[in-house]
């Protein structure tokens, strides 16, 4: 099988990170709400500082409830826009956070990591042959 | 309702909070809430939060790789 999205490669860097099945569960879903709160605060950056200072109360209030700040910030911008920023905050974010696991990792860990990288880089490589 | 120029940001908060609970809001208000320029894309369709279930790319791949090489010893 062929893993395909930063879910899977978070995933498979928890593995070695040494996270049992629920915990990496746990963990996937904290970051899916830490995202949604790095793709407002981008979002936010379009509004002066008042009425932002307002938006970020709201989304603190709302934290809990990730469905009403999502569709929140759905509404402050366009499709495209929405989809622009929220794709290009997801990678960084993804960075940060491999950065932040190789940062404490082992040199063992580290290994495996790279490994990881060339097994997507690979997965990549023969999908492309497949579709061609 | 609020006329354009007459809301406080406390007020702007608490009808973006209506309007997300009870749905009963009007174009009026989200004229004077956020601007002309803003309700087009408030009135837009919904599109899902792209997330982490967007694809593994090249870029990436090759940035987690730079990351790697940089805090290898």
């Amino acid at each position: 099988m062929i893993h395909g999205t930063l879910k899977h490669f978070l995933e498979d860097m928890l593995d070695i990170a040494g996270y049992a099945k629920k915990e990496k569960e746990t963990y996937v879903v904290s970051l899916e709400n830490t995202l949604r709160e790095a793709v407002a605060i981008e979002l936010l950056k379009k509004f002066p500082k008042d009425d932002a200072d307002v938006f970020t109360d709201f989304i603190t209030r709302h934290k809990k409830n990730p469905r009403i700040v999502q569709e929140f910030f759905k509404s402050l911008s366009t499709k495209e826009e929405f989809i622009q920023i929220s794709t290009e905050k997801t990678y960084s974010f993804t960075l940060e956070i491999v950065e932040s696991f190789l940062l404490s990792a082992t040199e063992q860990q580290k290994k495996r990591v790279k490994h990881l990288i060339e097994r997507y880089n690979i997965s990549r490589i023969q999908t492309r042959t497949v579709r061609s | 309702m609020p006329e354009t120029g007459e809301h406080s940001p406390l007020k702007v908060a608490k009808g973006i909070e209506t309007f997300l609970e009870s749905r009963q809001v009007t174009l009026q208000f989200l004229k004077a809430a956020f601007g002309k320029e803003n309700v087009e894309g408030m009135t837009r369709g919904i599109t899902p939060l792209v997330g982490l279930d967007t694809p593994v790319t090249e870029p990436f791949l090759s940035k987690a790789g730079q990351l790697v090489e940089k805090y290898s010893s």
